[in-house]
């Protein structure tokens, strides 16, 4: 489609291709569908001739979103991070600086955020910012190592080596000038900055940009003609992937999951044995972490509507309805046996944060060859939550087994499919 | 004895203060997939593929394979077709079926990539339409699947079902010509639900030949015309030539009543809108209603409801009693004149009647002092 947009450009056809497999085979960090946003930022905070800053969130964040408070001050100040949050970054040498984060508890409300450590005359710059879509457990990926700083109109932020493809860097300056540091190179955007002018000038910026490429990074800002300190961090994003998982209780990967039916013994009577798909130790998990909350998770035999249980050479079926499965007939194999999965009894729960508003458990359906190969888990809409998982367990299993069936240990192969809708 | 206590205490201790940290740890791992070429201004185009081919028509894109875990994965990929799993939702046919559509047109440049740890890996591929008349205009749909080696069953002695799971990405091939977007409301029933709640269930049609982007909203109406606003419950497609069953949970109506399920389907009926462009233009919504019910009040209305019902018949009986006795009163009772020296108390004994009856009927105030000559109501038969 692209090529032919291209190709009535007046670029011809072999150019346009050409162009479009360069495109796909470079990586276009501008282009990705990044998870990490910003969801509030306070204008920035000054404090003149003060022991510390302060500075609040208009609204309480959300629990699990990223905080990052960037401090700076003029004079050589051991800066003392905000409550709770943990350094990325912090150099006590004039001027000095710091990076800070916290995955936020929900429990933060409006309350004063305040960086402190300094003398009674010191000049304080302070932003805060909420972020979502980065990942709570350990979220800091690297920090510049080499100090950056020094006396000119750009002001470097020094490099941070991210080992995280998906990142989102965040990079402060604080110089001694009144010029605002606003216009950041790199693809950086400017996401406030504040002076302090009169008797010791003061520039506070700060500027954020997602890559999706492990590199080492680096941005510059102008700044008047003045020392000046730069920091960059980069925190891990999540990146946006809808995987199916089977998961035990500490949310570990299964090695090889499977559902056990109950035991029955050799019967001349049509039978049904029962079983539990998703157990505490094995659950099913969707995690959604793109922009789309809608996704269907259904189940199907891995080898299609001709699968059959099996117990290497007795064999019963999965989906053949003919007798409500007890007699053979409704397809074309010799087999009868009808599966039926009951997903409306299951439990749904949701991770922290995150409700099954608008996620919805799949109605009883028994397989039937042709007309119901796949049977619907669990989906949602659009207007469901994403940036969360759900885990589902206690769906009913009821397997009609035709009479006089061998012994046997049988099994059948089924897959999980989450697909993106 | 002692010693060991503490110990236990202490490693009590060190077990729920370890729990919560173990509970609160977010897996943010997975292997999934998206389109390596979202297409700008429309956001669909982030999570599945969508494009408009005539037939003989190529298009060439990528599929970006992410591996959020932090071990390599070998992951395999598949084009297959769909189908409509149980309930009209999407999903892909197995990669061991016949390929008759979408799955067939799709060229892998690879079938197996091995993605490293937390990154992602991009695989060029085409789609190729068969220049072949009998291709059907419209929507027709299939899957770009990935399963990584770790999320494979493997063969093993266990009895039962053995699971694999596998992620998938919708691939959406519109052949140009008459676009029919067709949308009908087959039926709207109510069910109990969990908890406090109905469960809404409508079966939707899409009869056109292309899938339609559905928003529903739905909500419970009064017979007798309260009804509490329509809840939007967000957009679901629904695949052409195929119905699916929408089912939506709703809060139970405190107070309870006859009611009927009201549920509006908005899709976007103009033929030159594209899946994932604007769907707010031309937007045409259909509406349907379920058959009347009863919906129990919630347990707290409930006694509410009996009480203000006890008190409503008890009034009721009240009246009708206070009737009944203003009608004997009126038959049976006459005027009788206060004689000198008489109270209300010595009145009331000498008619067998209680004071309080007298003053009530005779409406006489407190201190309920009588004067010779007053006229009061009093029983006939005792006089």
């Amino acid at each position: 489609m692209l090529v032919h947009r291209l190709a009535r450009l007046g670029v011809t056809s072999s150019l346009a291709l050409l162009l479009l497999v360069s495109a796909l085979l470079l990586e276009n960090p501008g282009r990705a569908s990044a998870t990490a946003r910003i969801v509030q930022k306070p204008a920035m905070a000054t404090a003149s001739g003060a022991t510390s800053v302060s500075l609040s969130f208009a609204a309480g964040p959300s629990a699990g979103n990223l905080l990052i408070a960037v401090c700076g001050a003029n004079g050589i100040v051991t800066i003392t991070a905000p409550s709770g949050f943990s350094t990325a970054k912090n150099e006590a040498v004039t001027p000095s600086q710091g990076i800070f984060y916290k995955v936020a508890t929900g429990s933060e409300g409006t309350a004063a955020l305040s960086c402190g450590g300094g003398a009674s005359t010191t000049r304080w710059g302070m932003q805060l910012y909420e972020y979502s879509g980065l990942v709570a457990a350990s979220p800091l990926d690297a920090a510049n190592t080499l100090t950056s700083t020094g006396t000119g109109t750009t002001a470097n932020s020094g490099s941070v080596t991210t080992t995280n493809a998906n990142d989102l860097l965040i990079a402060g300056v604080t110089s001694a000038t009144n010029t605002a540091p606003v216009t950041w190179t790199s693809s950086f955007t400017s996401e406030g900055s504040a002076t302090i002018a009169g008797g010791t000038k003061m520039g506070y910026g700060g500027a954020d940009r997602v890559v999706t490429v492990t590199s080492a990074y680096s941005t510059t800002v102008t700044v008047g003609n003045a020392s000046w300190r730069g920091q960059i961090a980069a925190f891990k994003e999540i990146s946006p992937v809808l995987s199916a998982d089977i998961v035990d209780g500490s949310g570990n990967t299964v090695a090889s999951p499977s559902a056990s039916m109950s035991t029955a013994s050799r019967s001349f009577q049509c039978q049904t044995v029962t079983g539990t798909l998703g157990t505490g130790t094995q659950k099913m998990r969707v995690s959604n972490y793109t922009t789309n909350p809608a996704w269907t998770l259904s189940i199907a035999a891995t080898s299609g509507a001709t699968a059959d249980w099996s117990a290497g050479t007795p064999k019963y079926d999965f989906n053949d309805s003919s007798g409500s499965g007890c007699s053979d007939g409704a397809d074309a194999d010799s087999l009868a046996g009808q599966l039926t999965i009951d997903p409306s009894v299951a439990s749904l729960s949701p991770s922290a944060g995150c409700s099954n508003t608008n996620v919805s458990l799949g109605a009883s359906s028994a397989f039937n060859q042709g007309v119901t190969d796949s049977i619907t888990i669990a989906s949602s809409t659009s207007s469901a939550g994403y940036n969360c998982y759900w885990d589902i367990t206690g769906t009913s299993l009821s397997q009609t087994i035709p009479a006089a069936q061998a012994n046997g240990s049988y099994s059948i192969n089924m897959t999980l499919t989450i697909a993106a809708n | 004895m002692r010693i060991i206590n503490r110990i236990l205490s202490t490693a009590l201790v060190v077990v729920l203060l370890a729990v919560p940290e173990f509970a609160s740890a977010i897996n943010y791992g997975g292997i999934g997939g998206r389109p390596a070429n979202p297409v700008p201004g429309n956001p669909r185009t982030e999570s599945i593929f969508i494009y408009t081919l005539k037939p003989g028509q190529q298009a060439t894109d990528g599929v970006r394979i992410q591996n959020n875990t932090t071990k390599e994965q070998t992951v395999t990929l598949d084009a297959v077709d769909s189908e409509i799993a149980s309930g009209g939702n999407f999903t892909c046919k197995q990669a061991v079926e016949q390929k008759h559509d979408v799955g067939s047109w799709i060229q892998l440049e690879s079938s197996s990539v091995t993605v490293p740890a937390n990154s992602s890996q991009v695989v060029p591929f085409t789609v190729t339409v068969p220049n072949n008349a009998n291709i059907s205009v419209g929507e027709h749909d299939g899957c770009v699947t990935l399963q990584a080696a770790s999320q494979t069953a493997t063969p093993s002695d266990k009895s039962g079902i053995v699971l694999s799971f596998r992620s998938a990405i919708r691939v959406v091939v519109t052949i140009p010509g008459k676009i029919v977007k067709k949308l009908s409301i087959h039926s709207v029933t109510v069910t109990s639900g969990r908890g406090s709640t109905y469960q809404i269930n409508s079966k939707i049609a899409n009869d056109g030949n292309v899938s339609l982007d559905t928003t529903v909203s739905v909500g419970l109406q009064s017979v007798l015309g309260s009804s509490a606003p329509l809840t939007k419950k967000g957009t679901s497609p629904i695949l052409p030539r195929n119905t699916t069953a929408l089912n939506y949970a709703v809060k139970r109506p405190f107070w309870g009543g006859l009611y009927r399920a009201h549920v509006v389907a908005t899709y976007n009926s103009n033929p030159t809108t594209g899946l994932g462009q604007d769907q707010t233009k031309d937007s045409r919504s259909i509406v349907k209603d379920s058959a009347i019910f009863f919906a129990v009040p919630e347990p707290p209305a409930l006694v509410i409801e009996l009480l203000a019902l006890a008190i409503v018949i008890g009034g009721v009986y009240w009246l009708i009693a206070r009737r009944r006795q203003s009608r004997h009163i009126k038959r049976h009772w006459t005027s009788y004149t206060v004689k000198k020296g008489e109270t209300l108390q010595s009145v009331a004994e000498r008619h067998n009647v209680s004071w309080r009856k007298i003053a009530q009927v005779n409406k006489l105030k407190p201190p309920y002092q009588l004067r010779k000559g007053d006229t009061l109501k009093l029983p006939a038969s005792k006089e």
